[in-house]
């Protein structure tokens, strides 16, 4: 009775462990390392972008080469810029064996193209870009602002428009 | 100060002030009709083009095709196999023995033959009457190397290595060619690497289809040429002095 116990809880000790030491083994593909990105929030809701993010790039890439639409929300060069992480030569990238796009395609098994042609970095260093805004349009009107500030014409609505400020503008 | 005086200073004010609100919105809209929104579409409206002055451009100068190669992330190396956007071509008149130095990229031709070879659509015309090529369809047959009468296109042979520049995505086994600058034009700055580093201004980019530019009305007032014109390719890239 006892003996039969015995082997009956020892059974279930083991079918309870077993799945702990498949993993412990490292026999299965390592998980993906989901670096924390720039921001708070992706473009998308991150449920979303995990299944659809290649429609979405796809889309973009289109609509950009032939129709000259270069908006930051869906842009292969916004990914990079919030997702690079400094790979194993210290460089910011997405690609590298526990960088953001590589990471999970390796553990997915599919083969990421986009690399042969685009630039895994980011431009510059990236403390030039702000974090996404997901209002659209919301880039134009500070590139405006801003164009406006630096040629020392920017309208101010606290001071009065003298007549020399709207000289040429206005015909 | 009397009570007129007063009340003639606070009506004049607020007209001024009244004035001054209705202005900045105008500021607004001239700016505004200069630059796309960024969500906009390219339209026929705008059809970008560069007249070239060869009288000013100097021989042996090649500013111009360094900083295209520095912008667009090219070797700058002039082998038969290297990417060349922007080749230097010496003339010289037979009888006259005349001699002119000028820089030949994409014509940005109107009816563009690349544009007819190419059997999977990658060589295409933007709106705007740029001339591109769409790297993720192009198959690398260089159909439209052999149609392009001006050589303005190269393929890329070797793998880059991931030295592209962020905003120039190039890749082995595409074919490519000059731009005008797209990326320029799509941020609003209207211009292209070329001219902006010309030291003799002798490239000048603009609007050909905006009466009122520099470049349209440049080509109203003095005679221009189109290379090989015979072809009736109609090209956005003019020359003057040749």
């Amino acid at each position: 009775m006892l003996a039969s116990w015995l082997k009956s809880a020892a059974l279930g000790a083991l079918i309870a462990l077993s799945p702990l030491a498949t993993a412990a083994d490292g026999a299965g593909v390592p998980a993906p390392v989901i670096q924390k990105a720039k921001g708070e929030q992706c473009v998308e809701p991150t449920e979303y972008m995990r299944k659809n993010h290649m429609k979405v790039l796809n889309h973009h890439r289109d609509k950009t080469v032939h129709e000259g639409i270069r908006t930051k929300q869906h842009s292969l060069k916004n990914c990079i810029e919030c997702h690079a992480t400094p790979n194993e030569k210290g460089e910011r990238s997405v690609l590298g064996k526990d960088n953001f796009c590589q990471s999970c395609h390796s553990y997915a098994a599919v083969k990421v193209d986009c690399f042969q042609c685009h630039s895994s970095k980011p431009a510059g260093n990236g403390a030039m870009h702000p974090i996404v805004s997901t209002q659209s349009g919301a880039g134009s009107q500070t590139a405006t602002s801003m164009r406006h500030h630096s040629q020392g014409k920017s309208p101010s609505l606290n001071t009065p428009l003298s007549v020399k400020d709207i000289t040429g503008v206005i015909k | 100060m009397n009570n007129f005086e007063q009340y003639r200073r606070r009506f004049l004010g607020g007209a001024l002030a009244t004035a001054g609100a209705a202005m900045v919105p105008g500021l607004m809209l001239v700016e505004m009709a200069h630059s796309r929104a960024p969500e906009e579409a390219v339209s026929s409206k705008n059809r970008w083009g560069l007249l070239i002055d060869t009288t000013k451009c100097a021989s042996g100068c090649t500013e111009c095709v360094t900083a295209c190669n520095t912008e667009h992330g090219l070797s700058g190396k002039t082998g038969p196999q290297d990417a060349q956007w922007i080749r230097k071509v010496e003339l010289t008149h037979k009888k006259s023995g005349a001699q002119h130095s000028l820089p030949v990229m994409c014509q940005h031709c109107e009816e563009p033959p690349c544009v007819d070879v190419c059997p999977t659509g990658a060589s295409f015309k933007r709106a705007d009457g740029i001339v591109l090529v769409d790297r993720h369809i192009c198959i690398g047959c260089r159909y439209c190397m052999m149609a392009c009468p001006y050589k303005a296109r190269s393929l890329v042979h070797e793998d880059l290595n991931d030295t592209q520049l962020a905003h120039m995505p190039r890749g082995k086994g595409c074919v490519e060619s000059c731009t005008l600058c797209v990326h320029k034009i799509d941020a609003g700055e209207n211009t292209t690497a070329c001219a902006q580093a010309c030291p003799e201004q002798a490239i000048l980019f603009g609007d050909l289809n905006d009466a009122g530019s520099e470049i349209a009305q440049r080509l109203a007032t003095y005679a221009s040429k189109e290379i090989r014109a015979d072809l009736g390719l109609n090209t956005g890239v003019r020359y003057t002095g040749i």
